[in-house]
């Protein structure tokens, strides 16, 4: 009883087709034609971006590129113009050798025993 | 599809605009009488009508032979119409079907002429008429419809009781007028 009442208004739907007015094909039409340029203007759009981006990853690595050669050729140029003294051992008194302190322990106490 | 149906589709797969044409005159009225039966203005039936064909047109490439041509032009013409809809705010009150009784569904008087039933629709708000047309025509779910339309299986279920009854109302009022009573 149900789906009969159900077919009823589905027989309905299924034939009830009214006519669109004529401006709905040209309204389609107009679409259509403007479809595949608005693509094509997608595609240039893309392939500028893609340009760009690249264009922007070449110049960030020159950049970083640049700036860790500057930043090392600096420490060189710093190095070079740095003046080493030269070492000066004469007022260096003692140096520390444990058997020799040894061996001049035993001599001192040696002369002080005679 | 027969195989001249399957010819058509290809020449509209190559952008052919006679095939396209031809496509369009074929099937303009069949989903056109769809948009008609989701909104209530002939101007915004024809605008997703025109949305629909050019979907159609244009993701020619994503129907796979899978179900009839026809039936996956229906749908994305329901879809087209549901969307529609939805960017207009289409608005569903929240009710409890606890309530409300389960009604039969109204019986389409064959006194009733196509148009009649046309008016009628017309006469029903935005949401019975979309959960009308869903369950009782295209024959989706409740739970499909709540997905659909983005709301609960309760709401889609409160909106037939209440087209159900309103379309009932509307055709008893009809009937009498018609019989002069």
């Amino acid at each position: 009883m149900e789906n009969n009442k159900q077919g009823k208004l589905k027989l309905w739907a299924e034939s009830f087709k009214p006519e669109p007015n004529a401006k709905v094909w040209q309204s389609i039409e107009s679409r259509l034609t403007n479809e595949p340029s608005k693509r094509k203007d997608s595609i240039l759009t893309l392939t500028i971006i893609r340009i760009a981006a690249v264009f922007v990853f070449v110049l960030v690595s020159i950049g970083i590129f640049n700036s860790f050669f500057t930043g090392s050729s600096n420490i060189y140029s710093m190095g070079k113009t740095m003046e080493l003294s030269p070492l000066n051992l004469d007022d260096v008194s003692v140096y520390y050798e444990p058997q020799k302190v040894k061996d001049l322990k035993n001599a001192y106490s040696k002369i002080n025993n005679h | 599809m027969n195989n001249n149906l399957q010819a058509l589709v290809d020449r509209c797969k190559e952008r052919d605009a006679l095939g396209q044409k031809e496509l369009y005159d074929l099937y303009k009225t069949t989903l056109f009488g769809i948009c008609r039966r989701y909104l209530h203005s002939i101007e915004d039936a024809e605008d997703v009508l025109t949305e629909s064909f050019v979907k159609i047109f244009t993701k020619l490439d994503d129907y796979k032979g899978e179900g009839s041509f026809e039936g996956w032009m229906k749908k994305i013409t329901v879809n087209e119409a549901l969307m529609f809809l939805r960017k207009h705010r289409l608005h569903f009150q929240e009710l409890d079907t606890f309530h409300l009784e389960f009604g039969e569904a109204p019986h389409y008087d064959d006194q009733l002429e196509e148009a009649d039933i046309m008016g009628l629709f017309e006469q029903l708000p935005p949401g019975y008429r979309t959960v009308l047309n869903l369950y009782d025509v295209e024959g989706y779910k409740h739970k499909e419809i709540a997905d659909l339309l983005g709301i609960s299986i309760n709401t889609s279920k409160s909106q037939l009781i209440l087209a159900r009854k309103k379309m009932k109302e509307l055709i008893e009022k009809k009937l009498n007028i018609s019989n002069g009573k």
